[in-house]
């Protein structure tokens, strides 16, 4: 199992670093594999503090809406198209994070077929810079789906 | 076993105390950690995003049904 402290997150900058590193020797590849390896840990941890507050405010807004139809005297079919729309709203978000748990699977999957000798490190840092993308860009849709509030 | 009621608890809180939930996933996420649970392991546990979205839409359409009550008749139809 991969277990590297999240001491500091891992950017898209050091991930494509690590990228130009995987092709200088055996030390390079060690670094390249750290990087890899905080990537994997501490993107992990980002996306999921990200998706557990996007799913409370996902929560809050649907609550929100219908409380305030029913406030006006509105009907419930009007509550239902309100939660409708806020749901369509927040589809990109979820697809988002799906892509950087796959991404996270991608990684982890290159390490270890790395450390079997099936894969090379190109591979595990090729993943490493897809996961890091992948992560930015659930937090920027998910930045977008708040501010569209 | 553990693992099945962590992921029980999990969908218990995001339906009644999402506020909690952040907290109780850290935890968890440590815990799997300490005992050597691969993070992919853990992953499939918790099921997939679309899972702990639905819980919330179910949520959210219980609040509908207690507001406005339920107008599902016997034949599945509303009124």
């Amino acid at each position: 199992m991969l277990v590297v402290p999240p001491r500091f997150r891992l950017t898209l900058a050091a991930a494509v670093a690590a990228v130009a590193l995987s092709g200088c020797g055996a030390t390079a590849e060690q670094v390249a594999l750290n990087g890899a390896s905080v990537t994997a840990n501490t993107t992990r941890l980002v996306v999921q503090t990200a998706e557990t507050g996007a799913l409370a405010l996902y929560r809050a807004e649907q609550i929100a809406a219908v409380d305030l139809v029913k406030a006006q005297n509105g009907t419930r079919e009007q509550a239902e198209a309100a939660v409708l729309a806020v749901r369509a709203k927040w589809k990109p978000v979820w697809d988002a994070i799906d892509a950087a748990a796959a991404a996270h699977t991608a990684l982890v999957t290159a390490i270890v077929a790395y450390d079997q000798g099936k894969q090379v490190i190109a591979d595990v840092t090729r993943a490493a810079v897809a996961l890091a993308t992948a992560e930015q860009e659930a937090v920027a849709v998910i930045e977008q789906a708040k501010g569209a509030r | 076993m553990a693992l099945a009621f962590v992921a029980s608890l999990l969908q218990f809180l995001a339906e009644e105390a999402p506020h909690l939930v952040d907290e109780v996933r850290k935890l968890v996420t440590t815990w799997a950690d300490r005992k050597g649970i691969p993070h992919e392991v853990l992953l499939a546990a918790l099921g997939p995003v679309d899972d702990r979205v639905k819980a919330v839409d179910t949520a959210v359409n219980q609040h509908i049904a207690e507001l406005w009550g339920d107008q599902t008749q016997p034949d599945g139809s509303r009124k």
